[in-house]
């Protein structure tokens, strides 16, 4: 498979996708697993942010019982592997968060906004998800879904 | 009352040379001793699964280390997420 990933981007990843890749039973491993590969090959950075790290632990605790301490020392060794750098919110992001909540009302979620404000914030605009709809909202957000050829 | 004197029970166990090399590693990274590595278990076991635990030099390590099973990829939306329903 050809990856558009240019290295030139700083680019986001969002919570499913560490979860496919961690997975040995999901049917987007070994397609998660090539993107990661071409990552760390081409040295391309990449970023995550706060939230994300505790949704993907969350997500193992509580729907498939594996202990925190397992999903907090995998993650790490994903993390130190591809040299991942967690992004963090700043008064910024909620400032922005909340005129973009303003605006929409009870359309949205908060988290999704609140995440792609937090990539925003640290001049990420590009985002590696298979859930284009989270992030479709933003017109500055550009999203590469990786199981979508 | 009389005191019962407890006895130290010493048990030896013999390391291959790769996973002593494994241990010693381990140890550096997470703090302790190779004894107190093994103390909790003289299982063997246990030290095969101490080997899962080394470090990951390739992608190939790390994928997939969790298997959770058939329908695994229907993951919780961020709103079932941070609600308190079971996900």
């Amino acid at each position: 498979m050809k990856y558009i990933l240019e290295k030139k981007y700083k680019w986001g990843i969002d919570t499913n996708i560490f979860v496919y890749l961690l997975n040995k039973s999901s049917k987007f491993n070994n397609k998660t697993e090539n993107l990661f590969d071409y990552i760390q090959k081409n040295k391309i950075q990449i970023y995550t942010t706060d939230l994300c790290v505790l949704e993907v632990l969350h997500i193992l605790r509580l729907k498939f019982d594996i202990p925190y301490k397992d999903c907090i020392h995998q993650f790490s060794n994903l993390a130190n592997l591809i040299g991942l750098q967690i992004v963090m919110p700043n008064f910024i992001t909620l400032s922005n968060t909340s005129k973009t909540l303003y605006k929409l009302g009870k359309k949205r979620i908060c988290y999704d906004i609140y995440i792609t404000n937090t990539f925003k914030t640290n001049d990420i605009n590009h985002i590696i998800t298979a859930n284009e709809k989270d992030f479709k909202l933003d017109e500055e957000i550009a999203i590469y879904n990786p199981f979508v050829s | 009352m009389k005191k019962v004197k407890k006895e130290k029970v010493r048990t030896t166990i013999t390391l291959d040379k790769e996973t002593h090399k494994f241990l010693k590693t381990y140890t550096a990274l997470y703090g302790g001793t190779i004894s107190d590595a093994i103390a909790s278990s003289i299982d063997q076991s246990f030290i095969g699964s101490l080997k899962k635990l080394k470090k990951p030099t390739s992608i190939k390590d790390i994928s997939g280390v969790f298997d959770l099973g058939p329908d695994s990829d229907n993951l919780p939306t961020r709103n079932e997420i941070y609600s308190r329903k079971k996900i």
